[in-house]
C-alpha cells in the first residue's frame, strides 16, 4: 500500500463549532508530510484525530488499511508515536527513564525490562545523539536536548509513524535545524513515516516530501513543496504578498514575505 | 540513591514504632518491648504493650501509611501538588458518609467502612466532574476540591446540629484521634492497607506515565481513563479506611509525599513505599507526643501532625527554591 494513513471525509465539531470541515488527505508511506496553515485553521486537530485523541463527528481514518478505532490501545502505540506541542515531565527524571516509558506498549505489567527493551532504549538514545545524556535529569537539559529526549522516547515505541506537533517551537534556530535534520535522518535511515505540523513555511518546504495547506478546516492545497508553495497560495491562505526563490542546494522553494496582502 | 533514602525511611518508621511503644505513663525499655511482644506473654508490661500501646501504634502506623500513599496517588492522578485527601474533600466524603450511618442508622455501624469508601469515591468523582473541561487542569482540581470539601463539611456540621442528641458516637469519629484505638480497629484497617499498598505499588509505573499528560500517556499505550479510575479508587479506599479508624486526620497526605518527593525524586516506584514508611513513622511519633506532651490530658493527634508537618514542609520548600 502506497499510503500509510488515509483520512476520508473527516468532520470534527467541538462545542458545536466546525473545526474540521470535510477533509480528505492521504499520507505517503515512508515520506515526510508537513501540515501548514494559519493559527486556528485546524492543523493540530488533524494530528490529534489521527492519534485518536479526538473523536470524529463524521468520516474515517485508516492506518495501514484498517480503521484506527479497530486497534487496541497498545497495538496502536506500537505503530504510532505522538509528541504533542506542550509536554512536561518531572524535572528529576533521568533521560533513560523517560525513554524507557516508550517501551510501555511492548511490555507486560508483571515483567520488568527485557534485553530487547534495553537494546531498543539504547538504540533510541543513540539515534538522537542523547546517549551521553542518558543519566542526566530532564531538568538540567536545554530546550533542544529536551526535545531530542522526547523524540527518543517516541522512537523507543518502534513506531512506523511518527506524529509531531510543532517540534521546533520555542527552540533557537540552530536547535530547530538540529531537530528537523534528526527527523529527516530518522525518515531516511529507519524508514519512519513522519506527519508533522510546522509553523515555519520555509522549513516545511525544505524538509518535507509533501505539504498539506489547511485553511479554515479544509485542505486548501496538497502536493510537493514545489507544487503548493507559490505566491497565489500564500496570499490566499496567509494573507501576505511574497517573493519566491529557490534554494541553492535542493531547489526547494523559499519565500520572503514582503507585506500584508490587500484584500 | 533512591534505595539509600528508602533505608532512611525504614529506619524512621522502626524508630517511630519503638518510641511509640516505649514512652508513656509507664516507661518501657526497648528489650522489654520486644520481650513483651514475642516472649513473655504475661505480667504488667505485657498488659500495657499488648492491650494498649501495640494495637494503638499499629493503627497509627497503618492510618499514616494509608493517608500518605493516598496523597501520593491523588497528587499524581490529579496532577496537582496540593491534592491531599483532606484538602480536596475525599476525607470529608468518607466522613459525611460515615456520620450519616452513625447518626441516622446507628444499628448499621458495621457498614461504616464500605459506605465511607463510597462517600470518598463519590467525592473524588464529584471533584473530577466539576474540574473536567475537555481535560483536567490542576488549578480547577484544587478549586473544585475546596468547594466540594466545604460543601460536604457543611453536611457533616448540619447533621450534627440537627441530631445533637446522637452525636456522641459521631464525635469520636470526627475528632481525628487515636485514643482508645485497639485490636478491632487494627482488624478494620489492615486489609485495606495491604490491598491498597500492594495495588498502588503495582500501579506505580502506570502513574509515572500518567503524569506525563493524557495525550502522551495515551500515545504510549496507556489506557488513560481506566487506569486513572483505578488509581483514584485505590486512593479513595486508602483515605476512606484511614478516616473510618482515626477520623479526619489532616496534613499527612499532603506533607509526607512532598517530603519524600523532595528527598528521593518523583518516581512513584520509590515514592509509594517511602511515603508509606514516612507516613507511618510520622503518625506514630505524633500520636506519642499527643498522648504524652500534656499528660494526663490527651490532645488530638491532628494538631501534632499539623504543628510538626507544616514548618518542616515550609523548610523543605524554601531549601529547594
Amino acid at each position: 500500500m502506497m499510503y500509510l494513513v488515509e483520512v476520508k471525509n473527516m468532520h470534527i465539531l467541538l462545542k458545536n463549532k466546525k473545526i474540521i470541515d470535510g477533509i480528505n488527505l492521504k499520507f505517503l508511506r515512508g515520506k515526510i508530510t508537513s501540515i501548514i496553515g494559519p493559527n486556528g485553521s485546524g492543523k493540530t486537530t488533524i494530528l490529534r484525530a489521527i492519534c485518536r485523541n479526538i473523536k470524529l463527528s463524521q468520516g474515517t481514518i485508516d492506518l495501514d488499511g484498517k480503521d484506527i478505532s479497530s486497534y487496541s490501545t497498545k497495538g496502536f502505540a506500537k505503530k504510532v508515536a505522538f509528541l504533542s506541542q506542550n509536554h512536561e515531565c518531572p524535572e528529576d527524571i533521568a533521560v533513560r527513564e523517560l525513554v524507557r516509558y516508550g517501551r510501555y506498549a511492548h511490555k507486560s505489567w508483571w515483567r520488568g525490562d527485557t534485553k530487547e527493551d534495553d537494546s531498543v532504549v539504547g538504540w533510541a538514545l543513540e539515534m538522537t545523539g542523547m546517549i551521553d545524556f542518558a543519566e542526566r535529569s530532564m531538568g538540567t537539559l536545554s530546550g533542544g536536548e529536551k526535545q531530542r529526549a522526547w523524540i527518543s522516547m517516541a522512537l523507543a515505541q518502534k513506531p512506523e509513524l511518527l506524529i509531531l506537533d510543532e517540534p521546533t517551537t520555542y527552540l533557537d534556530i540552530c536547535y530547530q535545524l538540529e531537530i528537523l535534520e534528526l527527523i529527516k535522518h530518522l525518515n531516511e535511515k529507519e524508514g519512519i513515516t513522519v506527519i508533522m505540523v510546522l509553523h515555519d513555511i520555509n522549513q516545511a518546504a525544505r524538509f518535507s516530501d509533501e505539504i498539506a495547506i489547511i485553511k479554515k478546516g479544509k485542505v486548501f492545497a496538497s502536493g510537493s513543496p514545489f507544487d503548493v508553495i507559490n505566491t497565489d497560495n500564500l496570499r490566499e491562505v496567509f494573507g501576505v504578498e511574497t517573493d519566491i526563490t529557490y534554494d541553492s542546494s535542493g531547489g526547494n522553494p523559499v519565500f520572503y514575505p514582503k507585506c500584508i496582502a490587500c484584500s | 540513591m533512591e534505595g539509600f533514602h528508602v533505608a532512611y525511611f525504614r529506619f524512621f518508621a522502626v524508630s517511630g514504632f519503638l518510641i511509640s511503644n516505649s514512652i508513656g505513663t509507664m516507661e518501657i525499655s526497648i528489650p522489654d518491648i520486644l520481650n513483651a511482644i514475642f516472649v513473655k506473654k504475661e505480667g504488667p508490661i505485657r498488659q500495657v504493650i499488648w492491650n494498649i500501646r501495640l494495637p494503638r501504634t499499629i493503627v497509627a502506623a497503618l492510618a499514616g501509611a494509608n493517608l500518605a500513599v493516598s496523597g501520593a496517588i491523588l497528587q499524581g492522578v490529579m496532577r496537582n501538588p496540593l491534592a491531599d485527601p483532606h484538602i480536596i474533600g475525599i476525607s470529608s466524603g468518607a466522613g459525611l458518609a460515615g456520620v450519616i450511618i452513625l447518626i441516622l442508622f446507628p444499628h448499621l455501624t458495621y457498614l461504616v467502612p464500605p459506605v465511607a469508601f463510597m462517600g470518598a469515591m463519590g467525592a473524588a468523582v464529584m471533584i473530577y466532574a466539576l474540574a473536567w473541561k475537555g481535560g483536567i487542569q490542576p488549578l480547577r482540581v484544587i478549586l473544585a476540591g475546596v468547594a466540594v470539601s466545604s460543601f460536604l463539611s457543611a453536611g457533616i456540621s448540619g447533621l450534627m446540629v440537627f441530631y445533637s442528641d446522637r452525636v456522641s458516637g459521631a464525635l469520636m469519629f470526627m475528632a481525628g484521634g487515636l485514643s482508645a484505638r485497639s485490636w478491632p480497629h487494627v482488624r478494620m484497617i489492615l486489609p485495606y492497607t495491604i490491598f491498597g499498598c500492594a495495588a498502588s505499588f503495582i500501579m506505580a509505573e502506570k502513574l509515572n506515565i500518567l503524569v506525563l499528560g493524557d495525550d502522551i500517556a495515551k500515545g504510549l499505550g496507556l489506557n488513560v481513563e481506566m487506569d486513572r479510575l483505578i488509581l483514584t479508587a485505590i486512593g479513595a479506599i486508602l483515605a476512606a479506611s484511614a478516616v473510618c479508624v482515626v477520623g479526619l486526620l489532616g496534613f499527612v497526605g499532603l506533607i509526607v509525599p512532598h517530603t519524600v518527593r523532595l528527598l528521593t525524586g518523583s518516581d512513584h516506584r520509590f515514592l509509594f513505599p517511602a511515603s508509606a514508611l514516612l507516613g507511618a513513622g510520622l503518625v506514630m511519633i505524633s500520636d506519642t507526643l499527643a498522648r504524652t506532651l500534656f499528660s494526663p490530658q490527651e490532645i488530638p493527634v491532628g494538631i501534632i501532625t499539623a504543628a510538626l508537618g507544616a514548618p518542616f514542609f515550609l523548610f523543605l520548600l524554601r531549601r529547594e527554591r
